[in-house]
């Protein structure tokens, strides 16, 4: 992923979400990061619907998907996304506080990338979010509605 | 002595008079009329007279006596008339005899019994028969007026005094009750009919009398069982009824009159279900009806709804069987059917009910479920945002530390900056932690009831072997034996049950005593179709009152100084329950627990 590739953060709780922030800025990540407060702003950014900010098509993008918000919850995004033929190429990272292992399996089923467990112990979670750092700076993000890209470096 | 032959035809005198001496001296024994014995007497007077008179000429050698033998002589015709008169006469009375003990046998030994009454209504004569009847001997009978021995003396004695007035046609028949010597009673039929002599006058009575006690006995047993049998049918709650082979009712009960909305069991006599109960349930009575005549089998206990008067429904139990005559062909059926609409609602409720409860629990789990997720999300912002501080913190003081001299630095700010604040953010974060991990407890619980059970045979003595070889760490590091018996199978969740034995055997490691080598045995027994499996530990053991709290949620014996949840148990029972299964303890302290787990063992 290059800087350009844009850090998508679909988080109700604000705090959570400043907290995955701060946490990939101190992993050294240091795209730009776009929040949406819940499942039908995320869907309406990608989708490029409604008066919000919008998806452009010649960005890199990769989904940080919290799972219960309000009105349409991750899992229904994530299928969305998934079943959309060019989206379901942004890598989806499910970053939740979920750790039934049903609804894990469920979300690798629809095709998540990584499923990671919000920990409550700051340590752990600090490390679970340097690791999606460091797991952006190794995948491969399609660029959409184009030829993939070489491999990112972040940094 | 010469021979002479006037002696000689005496001599054969002599024999024949004795001859016509033994005739008669039969005919004697037999009680011929007086005449008769007249004669012989007269017979005795000549044969004694002859035979003196001859033992005299003999003995003296004299004819003196012949004149007197003459005489003698003269008579000897007339004797001999005598001699065959009592011979015949002793044959024809022997006749009579014979005839009268045959008639006497008969009249004795009849199978009913026989009385005669003179015109006064005494008995004259009576059979054994009778006798035997009434228990009393002849001679208490005889000569009494026959009323005496009625039940009923009024009655007797006017049949008696009509008949013997020539009032009562002959050949009628009465029913009377007569009283045996030892005062019970006796019925009977009695038939009379006049004695008349030779010129026609009347001379009395004879009856016969029929013992009609069994007959009457049976009449009435066979009377009160039919009550019975009635009295029972009626008051009895359920239907009973017998139908033809159309389905018409031949008997019915108050029972099924009340629901077929008839005042009595008459009205439904000879009509069918059709004028009684609408079409589609007639014809469907209809059709089992036929079936069970047709297949001539039973129909039994099958649950059918219908309408009683007021349109009310109802359930009903039914039971028909094919009714067969003497030869084996189905003449009917007969039914018996029972009110179950009470039953029917209570199965309605109860499911209603476990409809509804399983409704809440569901409901429950989901609050539980949900609860736990949306309480960490806030933790972790307090977790976070806490190390967020103590990070802030920690920038301040190195930044404090290497730009202001620490003279300049107020002490009280000193003192918040180094201890107060990095405290405070200890209790904040230790607390959250805490509170993550009593979460995360709820949360396993409530998956446990959302959990499916597969339930399958399991080989228990496999499965402990698994269970205490993944704990062989702790196991070896607390230096404990593990003795596992022989244990008969059960059934269940291989993993839940995996789950019961790991939580129990993590719980005899915890709390081991620590001045002995710590002993876990494993053993089990049968008991009533259920396994009982025993994990026995020679630990620090339960105080009594703890023992019931122990399976209860959160609950920890000792909270400092040993780890988890206190779940382990609450687990443990929550998934015995979901298998039909139980736990329990007994413990002692400083003895050991002994955990027991039962299971079905098929």
């Amino acid at each position: 992923m290059n800087k350009e590739g844009v850090i998508l953060i679909a988080e109700d709780d604000e705090g959570h979400f400043e907290l995955i922030k701060r946490s990939l800025q101190r992993a050294g990540v240091c795209n730009e990061i776009l929040r949406f407060a819940d499942g039908q702003e995320t869907l309406d950014f990608l989708f490029v619907r409604g008066d919000g900010a919008k998806r452009e098509h010649d960005k890199e993008y990769l989904l940080l998907l919290d799972i219960r918000m309000p009105n349409i919850d991750g899992m229904e995004v994530l299928e969305k996304v998934k079943n959309d033929p060019e989206l379901k190429k942004i890598p989806v990272v499910m970053l939740t506080t979920t750790d039934d292992p049903r609804t894990i399996e469920r979300c690798h089923n629809l095709g998540c990338s990584v499923y990671i467990v919000k920990p409550v112990e700051y340590q752990d979670f600090a490390e679970a979010v340097r690791r999606v750092g460091l797991l952006l700076s190794v995948v491969e993000v399609p660029q959409i509605d184009g030829m993939p890209k070489s491999k990112g470096v972040v940094k | 002595m010469h021979p002479d032959p006037v002696a000689a035809f005496d001599l054969i005198t002599l024999l024949a008079s004795a001859v016509g001496l033994i005739v008669m001296l039969r005919g004697w024994k037999r009680a011929l009329e007086p005449k008769a014995k007249l004669v012989f007497l007269g017979l005795l007077v000549f044969t004694l007279c002859y035979g003196v008179c001859l033992f005299v000429e003999w003995s003296w050698d004299t004819r003196a006596l012949d004149r007197i033998e003459d005489v003698i002589g003269a008579l000897l015709p007339m004797w001999w008339a005598f001699v065959i008169y009592a011979f015949l006469a002793g044959i024809v009375e022997q006749e009579l005899r014979e005839r009268e003990t045959r008639f006497q046998e008969l009249y004795d030994e009849a199978p009913i019994g026989y009385h005669e009454l003179d015109t006064e209504g005494r008995i004259t004569r009576v059979n054994r028969t009778e006798l035997d009847m009434l228990g009393y001997t002849a001679e208490e009978m005889l000569g009494r007026p026959v009323w005496e021995f009625s039940a009923e003396k009024e009655k007797s004695r006017d049949t008696v005094t009509d008949k013997l007035a020539g009032d009562i046609p002959p050949g009628r028949i009465f029913e009377r009750t007569l009283r045996r010597k030892d005062g019970s009673t006796l019925g009977v039929l009695v038939g009379i009919r006049l004695l008349r002599d030779e010129s026609g006058h009347i001379r009395g009575i004879r009856s016969t009398i029929q013992d009609i006690t069994k007959r009457k006995q049976a009449e009435e047993s066979l009377a009160q069982e039919r009550n019975l049998l009635r009295t029972l049918i009626d008051n009895m709650p359920d239907n009973i009824y017998v139908k033809d082979t159309k389905s018409r009712f031949i008997v019915a009960n108050m029972a099924v009159a009340r629901l077929m909305g008839a005042t009595t069991p008459n009205e439904l006599l000879g009509k069918t279900d059709f004028e009684f109960y609408p079409q589609e349930l007639a014809a469907k009575y209809y059709a089992d009806d036929q079936n069970v005549i047709k297949m001539g089998q039973l129909l039994v206990g099958q649950e059918e709804p219908t309408v009683d008067p007021e349109g009310n429904r109802k359930w009903y139990s039914t039971t028909k069987a094919p009714l067969r005559d003497s030869r084996g062909n189905v003449t009917g059926i007969i039914g018996i059917s029972r009110d179950i609409t009470a039953r029917k609602r209570a199965e309605d409720d109860r499911e209603h009910l476990m409809e509804t409860l399983a409704l809440k629990n569901e409901e429950l789990e989901s609050v539980l479920y949900v609860t736990s997720h949306d309480l960490r999300a806030p933790l972790v912002n307090i977790q976070g945002f806490g190390n967020e501080l103590s990070r802030s913190c920690d920038l301040i003081h190195s930044a404090l530390k290497d730009k202001v001299k620490s003279a300049d630095m107020n002490g009280e700010v000193r003192t918040v900056l180094n201890k107060d604040v990095p405290e405070a953010l200890g209790f904040i974060l230790s607390s959250a932690t805490r509170m993550d991990s009593l979460l995360s407890g709820l949360l396993r619980l409530s998956r446990l009831g959302q959990a499916a059970v597969h339930i399958e045979p399991l080989d228990m003595n496999a499965m402990l072997t698994d269970v205490t070889k993944s704990m062989e760490y702790q196991v070896k590091e607390a230096g404990v034996t593990v003795d596992i018996e022989l244990l008969p199978p059960s059934v269940g969740d291989a993993s839940q049950i995996n789950q019961v034995f790991s939580n129990i055997l993590d719980n005899a490691l915890k709390y081991l005593d620590e001045s002995q080598p710590g002993m876990i045995r494993i053993y089990a027994k049968i008991e009533d179709g259920q396994s009982i499996y025993c994990v026995e530990d020679n630990g620090v053991g339960i105080a009594g009152e703890h023992q019931s709290k122990i399976f209860e949620i959160f609950h920890r014996l000792e909270p400092d100084r040993k780890s988890g949840e206190g779940l382990g148990l609450t687990i443990v029972r929550h998934i015995l329950d979901r298998h039909n299964g139980k736990v329990w303890v007994e413990s002692e302290p400083g003895k050991g627990s002994k955990f027991f787990v039962s299971l079905p063992s098929v």
